[in-house]
Order: structure tokens, then C-alpha cells, then sequence
């Protein structure tokens, strides 16, 4: 309370709560104006609780969702999204490869075994125990084409569903 | 059909399941968006957009709150994105009634014969969005704050202070409107 009337805390309390304390009443029973203020929260109360007539079709639920299984929005190609997982896989078998292997990094290995001499056998064992891996590269720029397209396919789907 | 089953049925493509599951939610749905964007005119549109996000997003939903506070943070923030769409281009939804003329009013405040409810409409659509936002889930869908704060993802303290000023900002147009009637 506020200079002995209600304050807006206090309206807002009784609209939600239902509680107002004994002092708090018998001020309401005196005061003209906190009725007053309290009728037009209550009024308020009322009017923001009826809720605004429905104006949705009677089909709306039937049709949306007939609509959006039959689009499959979100949906590519292939199910799920599992060709993500080999196309990287594949594509850090091909890297490696590439980088321990490929004959025209050769300078670089070269210079790198120079620099770093204590890596040199390291480097060496690596050389020896693997070789370029082209399909590994090719494999893998396949799936992950082919995981781009899926994409792609989705999203024209829900765009199309969205038209 | 309880949740955990009817999440299920959805993910496994059970046609069925997707449209009660609408059914169940239409209303939340249409009164977020009536509330929160006063002015349209395809609200079944925007109703079916919201949809058609919770069926791409269900398979990340985990089942961790209920449905329809899940479904009703993707109504928000689609309500959320529409309002700042359109208010960065030709008009600003909380002008949008006001330059309406008075044969132009939106269909449900057409159909409401009670002038103080559309009168109340109408200043409403005056308040700033997440006002509305907060008004809508708390007195039409009866959340509790905690919930609320949840689906529009603020502090439970900014909920109540947004719920108080909306309410006195609200109560003093009505008052404003009433003395001026007299």
C-alpha cells in the first residue's frame, strides 16, 4: 500500500492470487477509488482471459498434416543423414594419403624431415607403410555430392510446401 | 495418447498421430499468433509454418518438457520473426490497427460485438510483442510464469515484470477509454 490506498502490486496480487491482507480489506470497503481501480483489473482479468474466436477451418489439422507428410519436408533422397559420417571418414583417409604420399608433396617432406630432424623416422615409417589412396579421394567427394544433393532435395521440399 | 507415444508415431510417419497431435495444439497455435500479430490476414498460413517447424524439428525434441511448451517456444519465435519481417519494411505490426479504417478491422474483432473486448484488442495490439507474448501464455493457455519464461527464453523475473506492466499499461487505456465514453 501506498499513501494508504492500493497499489498496482497489490490489484495485481488479488488478480492473481485471490489474497489481500485484513488491513487491505477493510481499506477496499472505505475506499471509492481502489474499488474503482480494483473493478477495472478484474474487467481486464476477464477480457484477456476470452480467448478470441477460432477462425481455423474445420480441416485445418486433417489438411496441414496430410499436407506436410505427403511433402516430407526436411526429407532428402536417402534416409537419415548417414552419408555424412563415410564421406568424412573417407575424405581423412584420402588427406592423409595424400599428404604422406602424393609425389608432388615430395619437396615438402624433404624440407620437413630437414627442419625437424627428430622426426625423420617418424616421417619415414609412414612413407614406407602407406601409399596414395586415389579412390579413397574419389570415394569420398562421391558421398559427399551426393549428401549435398540430399540436402539440397530437402530444402526445395520445404520450400515448395512453404509455395 | 501420451507424449513419449505420439513423438514416436510422428518420427515413425504415422499420419495419424501428426494430425492429432495438431488437433491437440491448434488453439495454442491460432491464439499466439491472433495475439501476437493482430493484423494478419493468413493466420492459418503462419499456423501451418509453425506446424510444419515442430514436424522438422521433432526429431531433435527429446522429450525433456512437455509438448506444448516445446511447440509453443516455436510459435513464438516464428510470431517473433514475422513481426520483425514486417516492421522492417512497410508497415509496423503495432501500427497496423491503427491505420486500419474502421470497416477494416480484423476478422475476429469484426466478429466481436463487445466494444470494450475490441477496444481491449486494439490497445493490446499497441503493446510491444513480447507484452503480448506474455498476456497470451499466461491468461488464455494459463502457463505458469516458470513455463513461460522457458518457452520465450527469459529470466521468470523478466516474465512477471513484462505481465505487471503489460496489465497497468493495459488498465490505465481502459480507464482512459471508460472516462472518455463518459
Amino acid at each position: 500500500m501506498k499513501n494508504g490506498h492500493w497499489t498496482d502490486e497489490d490489484f495485481q496480487r488479488r488478480l492473481d492470487e485471490g489474497k489481500t491482507e485484513a488491513a487491505q480489506m477493510a481499506h477496499l470497503r472505505r475506499c471509492g477509488s481502489c474499488r474503482r481501480q480494483l473493478r477495472l483489473y478484474r474487467t481486464l482479468g476477464d477480457l484477456l482471459s476470452h480467448p478470441p474466436p477460432l477462425t481455423l477451418p474445420p480441416r485445418f489439422a486433417a489438411d496441414t498434416a496430410a499436407k506436410i507428410m505427403r511433402a516430407k519436408p526436411g526429407r532428402g533422397l536417402f534416409p537419415g543423414e548417414w552419408l555424412w559420417v563415410p564421406a568424412i571418414l573417407l575424405f581423412m583417409l584420402a588427406a592423409w594419403s595424400f599428404l604422406y604420399q602424393a609425389p608432388m608433396l615430395e619437396t615438402v617432406r624433404q624440407w620437413f624431415s630437414q627442419t625437424f630432424d627428430g622426426f625423420q623416422p617418424v616421417i619415414n615409417a609412414w612413407s614406407k607403410g602407406g601409399r596414395y589412396l586415389p579412390w579413397a579421394a574419389e570415394g569420398s567427394g562421391a558421398l559427399l555430392l551426393a549428401a549435398l544433393l540430399d540436402r539440397l532435395v530437402a530444402s526445395f521440399r520445404a520450400r515448395r510446401l512453404r509455395a | 495418447m501420451n507424449q513419449e507415444l505420439m513423438v514416436e508415431r510422428i518420427r515413425s510417419g504415422d499420419g495419424g498421430a501428426f494430425e492429432e497431435f495438431i488437433r491437440q495444439h491448434q488453439r495454442l497455435v491460432y491464439f499466439m499468433v491472433c495475439r501476437m500479430i493482430p493484423g494478419l490476414t493468413d493466420r492459418e498460413d503462419l499456423c501451418q509454418d509453425v506446424f510444419l517447424k515442430a514436424y522438422r524439428n521433432l526429431p531433435q525434441f527429446r522429450n525433456e518438457c512437455k509438448l506444448s511448451t516445446w511447440l509453443a517456444r516455436i510459435a513464438y519465435n516464428t510470431c517473433l520473426n514475422h513481426v520483425k519481417r514486417n516492421s522492417r519494411g512497410r508497415f509496423r505490426d503495432s501500427k497496423m490497427l491503427e491505420e486500419l479504417p474502421d470497416g477494416e478491422l480484423p476478422p475476429d474483432a469484426r466478429m466481436e460485438q463487445d466494444e470494450t473486448t475490441a477496444g481491449l484488442r486494439l490497445e493490446m495490439a499497441r503493446l510491444p510483442a513480447d507484452y503480448r507474448a506474455v498476456l497470451t501464455l499466461f491468461h488464455l493457455q494459463e502457463m505458469p510464469l516458470w513455463e513461460i519464461a522457458k518457452v520465450m527464453g527469459i529470466p521468470e523475473g523478466t516474465v512477471k515484470s513484462h505481465l505487471f506492466r503489460a496489465r497497468r499499461i493495459l488498465k490505465n487505456r481502459l480507464e482512459r477509454k471508460i472516462k472518455e465514453e463518459i
